[in-house]
């Protein structure tokens, strides 16, 4: 599986995400681990596009990296026409508010120190915090430290450093060597002769060396010091202003963090003076959702909003944002990992594998007519609740998600995946449409006889365990996944 | 911190388990319920003690010359009485009353302890907040500076500072930074700036592995996507969560504090004129033979004051792990 | 173990501390270098700045503050004419810039000599190694002994938690940790030698002079020192025990009929005391600290009478040799225990390596 290329794309979307990288470095050693490589997919206004894989295989990233926490290793993602790699801080703070995303913990979404009526009030307050004049201190500031920032990083200034530094250590080590090998004189001082006249003009080198760094820290640490010293009168007048208006907004925003707890369901008379702990976890995460909802939000990604509740309540909160998409007119990006979810509400489906996009498709289409081996096992591992269905013929992939640090070449699904061949190993499969509306990056798609085989072979248990499906050997009778 | 958060099984207890320190996790989590209140109701009897000998400790910080006792280097009556009524801990070998030594001494033990907590929590909690922040450059930065603070032995780089900056019965004029000061305050305050710099490194890590949890979680990148800027994210976000842990260490970090302080005295260095625990502690040695209550009572005030921070910040957080980095 | 080998056949052949101690160390690196090499250099390379640094910042903090004529003066005396002075001053190089004479002194300190005295004209080096093997011989006590009361308390302690055994144990540990260690010496002191005469209240007799006199004489120097550190590993190991005692390996134990006392020392016990290692390892720091202080007050004459000394006496030569010295040693132990620690620990190799 595991493509690259933008042929499902349809242009136009409200939001676009091409060629969509994330690596974190691990270690010192210069390994990076591939969380998301190469990902594309776009959203259309109105729609709730899902996304699908195994635990690990990027999700999330794909999620943050879109709103740029952090922001992606490469690759572009455009709100409507605007790129936001291109915005500059403030200008992102500003384009944030249309952009929203729900966290995968519930609990762990909230700040245990803060009530519900501050964290929902956040954004606004945040935004309301903006409104007041930036003072020019602060604006130096802002300048200053990036500007500064880079120049500390630059190449030529670091190996610069790093030469001077060594350098003045094995003049060091020279000078210590020489001299602690000749004999004291009287007064126990210690002569190095010709190694020590050579140390004293190394050591004068590597200082040399270490000038610039020393004169570009040291000139920026007084500016900074500086700019602290000015900011604190501004920030004291500043405080003072927002002190006086402080009143006014309160009341305000009293009423939007109202109205929003009141759409989620969460009696706000009640619990605007609560902290997290206090609620449930579905609470919590409707807390969230209005968070998000404050903001007047046009699209929202919801990481696994409801895989952390229970049954009863998932269907609720899932049926909440339904109806918030509805009423509001928004576009949702929404990730899981189980796909009987996602197949219920989303319009098309992205379906990854190891930070790698394989199929996109309608879900109906995915689920009865998958193209793509990975999308087929995903699909077989949704219960059925059929006696007749013998659980043994089941889909199975075997062995384990390859480690994101070292993929696998070529298809990263190889490993795995029983009609692998030669291609597989050599050459990445692009993504192509493969029936109206269907993408698929593999180079053997399934065909009819395919589906034919796989149909309703599916296990009984509702389990939403997909890892454990996947890892699962052949159960020993209908109705048990072990 | 404010109230609510002294009492236990409060946010801290959650803080217990999300700070990933195994080993208070394993106190907490594996006792049985009896126990449980077993513990309970010992609690509230020492933990009120506590608070109250510490008020009383406080008391004698801010008010020493406000209560009814002989002043300091009053002569009250013959050198080195036994207790009696009118000199109720009895009189040292200067003829002093060594209840004013005690209650004097926790001016100065304990205020050069707390203020030097005080900053250090301020230096180190802020190091740690940003190491653990921004992490990459700057944590690798801020936490060599810290190991090489870590490098020397906490009471070795006390003397060393005390004893150069602020040599006893040295130069007439000393200098403490720009300012022409007197000998005395010039050891107290060189003291005080030694102690905050011996606090600093262990508070960082503290603070540092703290940050690394708290910001890790969602809520702080959730304030993100909203556009909250770092500086407001350090400060309600994280700091909040982080601070009961650096709060405990804090009392912990005074009770070490006050045991350096008066360990310089032993040394001699630092002012060795004025009044403090370990300065009375260290001249009663000589009449140990025969006069012990000279060093019984100070002794007795320490060590109570240390009791209480010790069981308070027991009952915080046990911080098995985070004692060891101290001095 | 070829390193402790080392120390004692060097002790009983009769060569220098630091000689055995350097044998040692380079033995241990050497060891940790064939299983972890990677990582022993990783740290080596932090070793050395390290090492330089806190020279120089003890260096610093002498020249900075006392400037060559206090020295000369108080060297010399207050009535030292102003040619003398000039003359101590170039003949001790105390005019020269501030790099050149940490240098200077550097490449002396790196075969050991760490300049002469002005006071009393010995050797620096000389006057420390005298002091320093009776400092060490006071933590190692110390440790020892804190080791002895410690473990079977926090088994002991973890076998009862909760119970009375437990809170007894417990209490009488936070009571420990928080007694200064010059308290409980100086009371130790009243009640064992004063009153009841037991035992020697101060001075210190060689182990070669007598084995007796010695350890009757390093008895309360290392209770005193002993008792908060034990109290401090007590507690970890009583932790750490505590949730070990939860785990099913135990459970199972049990229900194989194995009993308490093989379970809590045969099973419990060393997957309990990583903790307490580590900080073993770490609390040398607290140690040296608390030995300095015992030292007066027993009068033994190790690192920390020769600190007071060099502080009342303006012998600042020996104050930053003295401090040098032990700081170095703290950084070497560190580095020492770290390694050991990876070797114990196949997790940290792991995920260094
Ligand atoms: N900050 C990080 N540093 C290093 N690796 C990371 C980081 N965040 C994620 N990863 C790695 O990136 C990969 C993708 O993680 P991600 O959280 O996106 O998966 P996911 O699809 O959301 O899984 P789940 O269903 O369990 O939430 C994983 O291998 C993970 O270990
Ligand atoms: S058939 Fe080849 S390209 Fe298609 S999923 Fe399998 S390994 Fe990948
Ligand atoms: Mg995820």
């Amino acid at each position: 599986m595991a493509g690259s290329g933008t042929a499902h794309l349809r242009g136009g979307g409200a939001l676009t995400v091409e060629h969509l990288t994330v690596e974190f470095p691990v270690g010192t050693s210069g390994d990076k681990v591939h969380a998301v490589s190469d990902v594309s997919f776009d959203l259309m206004k109105g729609e709730t596009l899902g996304v699908v894989g195994e635990s690990g295989c990027g999700k999330s990233t794909t999620g943050k990296a879109i709103m740029r926490v952090p922001p992606p290793t490469s690759g572009s993602v455009r709100l409507g026409a605007i790129d936001l790699s291109t915005l500059g801080a403030d200008q992102l703070r500003d384009v944030r508010g249309r952009l929203q995303m729900i966290f995968q913990d519930p609990i762990s979404s909230l700040n245990p120190r803060r009530t519900i009526r501050d964290i929902v009030a956040e954004p606004l307050t945040v935004r309301w915090l903006d409104g007041f004049p930036r003072y020019p201190a602060a604006q130096a500031w802002d300048n200053f430290t990036p500007a500064m920032l880079k120049l500390w990083k630059n190449k030529w200034l670091v190996l610069l450093t790093k030469i001077g530094l060594g350098v003045l250590l094995g003049g060091v080590l020279l000078y210590v060597v020489a001299s602690a090998v000749g004999e004291p004189d009287q007064f126990g001082r210690r002569d190095g002769g010709a190694g020590a006249d050579l140390a004293n003009q190394i050591i004068r080198g590597g200082g040399l060396l270490l000038a610039p760094a020393a004169i570009v820290g040291i000139i920026g640490s007084a500016i900074w010091l500086l700019l602290v010293f000015l900011m604190i009168p501004f920030k004291i007048a500043r405080s003072v202003l927002v002190a006086m208006e402080k009143k006014e907004f309160a009341k305000e925003v009293d009423e939007k963090v109202f109205t929003a707890l009141e759409e989620v369901g969460i009696p706000a008379q009640v619990s605007m003076t609560k902290y997290p702990h206090e609620f449930s976890g579905g609470q919590a995460q409707r807390i969230s959702i209005a968070r998000a909802l404050v903001l007047d939000p046009e699209i929202i990604i919801c990481d696994e909003p409801v895989s952390a509740l229970d049954v009863s309540v998932q269907a609720q909160v899932l049926n909440l944002l339904e109806d918030l998409k509805a009423s509001r007119d928004i576009s949702l990006i929404f990730i899981a990992h189980d796909l009987a979810v996602v197949k219920n509400i989303s319009d098309r489906v992205v379906v990854m594998y190891l930070g790698k996009v394989c199929e996109v498709g309608q879900p109906d289409l995915l689920y009865s007519k998958p193209r793509h081996p990975y999308t087929r096992a995903l699909m077989s591992a949704i219960p059925v609740p059929d006696p007749l269905v013998d659980p043994r013929s089941a889909e199975e992939i075997d062995g384990e998600l390859p480690s994101p640090i070292h993929p696998p070449s070529g298809c990263r699904f190889r490993t795995r995946c029983a009609r692998a061949t030669e291609i597989c190993s050599t050459a990445e499969p692009e993504i192509a449409e493969v029936a109206d509306g269907q993408f698929v990056a593999c180079h053997h798609p399934l065909d009819e006889k395919d589906w034919h085989l796989s149909e309703r072979s599916v296990p009984v248990t509702v389990s939403s365990d997909l890892d454990g499906l996947l890892h699962s050997t052949t159960p020993e009778a209908p109705g048990g996944v072990k | 911190m404010s109230e609510p958060d002294l009492v236990p099984d409060s946010p801290v207890d959650r803080l217990k388990v999300d700070g990933g320190n195994v080993s208070s996790l394993a106190e907490t989590s594996g006792e049985p319920a009896a126990a449980a209140s077993y513990q309970a109701k010992k609690k509230g009897v020492f933990f009120w003690l506590a608070i109250i000998w510490l008020a009383i400790i406080l008391i004698c910080v801010l008010f020493a010359n406000f209560l009814p006792v002989p002043e300091i280097d009053e002569r009250v009556g013959d050198i080195r009485q036994g207790p009696s009524s009118e000199n109720l801990l009895g009189t040292n070998n200067l003829g002093r009353s060594v209840l004013s030594q005690c209650i004097y001494g926790a001016r100065r033990s304990m205020g050069v302890a707390m203020i030097a907590t005080l900053g250090g929590t301020i230096m180190g909690g802020t190091i740690g907040l940003l190491a653990g922040f921004y992490r990459r450059t700057i944590d690798t930065v801020l936490t060599s500076i810290v190991n090489i603070m870590l490098a020397i032995p906490g009471l070795v780089l006390a003397l060393a500072l005390v004893g150069f900056f602020a040599p006893s019965g040295g130069f007439e004029d000393q200098r403490f930074l720009f300012f022409d000061v007197s000998p005395a305050t010039n050891a107290t305050l060189w003291t005080a700036i030694a102690l905050a710099i011996l606090a600093t490194p262990a508070i960082a890590r503290v603070a540092r592995a703290q940050t690394l949890v708290w910001s890790d979680r969602e809520f702080v990148l959730a304030s993100r996507t909203i556009g909250t800027r770092n500086l407001r994210i350090i400060v309600r976000d994280v700091l909040p969560n982080v601070l009961p842990a650096m709060a405990s260490f804090a009392l912990i970090g005074i009770a070490a504090l006050v045991v350096v302080e008066a360990a310089l005295a032993f040394f001699g260095v630092g002012d060795v004129t004025g009044a403090s625990w370990g300065i009375a502690i260290n001249n009663g040695r000589a009449d140990l033979e025969d006069y012990p209550h000279m060093v019984l009572f100070p002794s007795l005030f320490m060590f109570l004051t240390i009791l209480s921070l010790n069981y308070l910040a027991d009952k915080f957080v046990d911080l098995s792990d985070i004692r060891e980095a101290g001095v | 173990m070829a390193a402790i080998v080392i120390l004692i056949v060097g002790w009983i052949v009769g060569i220098p501390l630091s000689i055995r101690l350097g044998l040692a160390f380079l033995v241990i690196v050497a060891g940790a270098m064939v299983t972890n090499g990677s990582y022993v250099l990783k740290r080596l390379a932090t070793l050395v700045p390290t090492l330089l640094l806190v020279t120089l910042f003890t260096f610093f903090l002498q020249t900075k503050r006392v400037t060559p004529e206090v020295v000369a003066i108080r060297v010399l005396g207050t009535g030292a004419n102003a040619d003398a002075v000039d003359k101590f001053i170039v003949e001790n190089n105390l005019d020269a810039p501030f790099l050149q004479q940490y240098l200077d002194w550097l490449s002396g300190a790196v075969v050991g000599d760490l300049g002469t005295s002005f006071v009393n004209n010995i050797s620096v080096s000389e006057q420390i190694g005298e002091a320093i093997p009776i400092s060490l011989q006071l933590m190692v006590y110390a440790q020892l002994l804190a080791l002895v009361i410690s473990v079977p308390a926090g088994v002991y302690a973890a076998y009862r938690a909760s119970r009375r055994g437990d809170a007894v144990v417990s209490t009488a540990a936070l009571g420990f940790l928080s007694i200064p260690n010059f308290i409980l010496a100086t009371f130790l002191v009243y009640i064992l030698a004063l009153w009841l005469d037991l035992l020697p209240a101060t001075s210190y007799v060689y182990l070669h002079e007598s084995v007796i006199d010695h350890f009757k004489h390093m008895l309360l120097p290392s209770v005193s020192l002993a008792m908060a550190l034990s109290a401090t590993y007590m507690r970890l190991l009583r932790g750490d025990m505590v949730s070990t005692l939860q785990e099913s390996f135990i459970t199972t134990a049990k229900a194989k009929g194995v009993s308490p006392a093989k379970v809590l020392w045969g099973h419990a016990l060393r997957p309990s005391s990583f903790t307490l290692l580590t900080v073993f390892a770490v609390n040398s720091g607290v140690l040296i600290g608390g030995a300095l202080i015992i030292e007066i007050i027993f009068i033994i004459p190790g690192m920390g009478n020769k600190i007071v000394a060099a502080i009342v006496g303006f012998d600042f030569l020996v104050l930053q040799g003295a401090v040098v010295v032990l700081a170095v040693g703290f950084v070497l132990l560190n580095f020492l225990i770290d390694l050991l620690y990876t070797a114990l620990d196949p997790r940290i190799r792991n995920v260094r390596a």
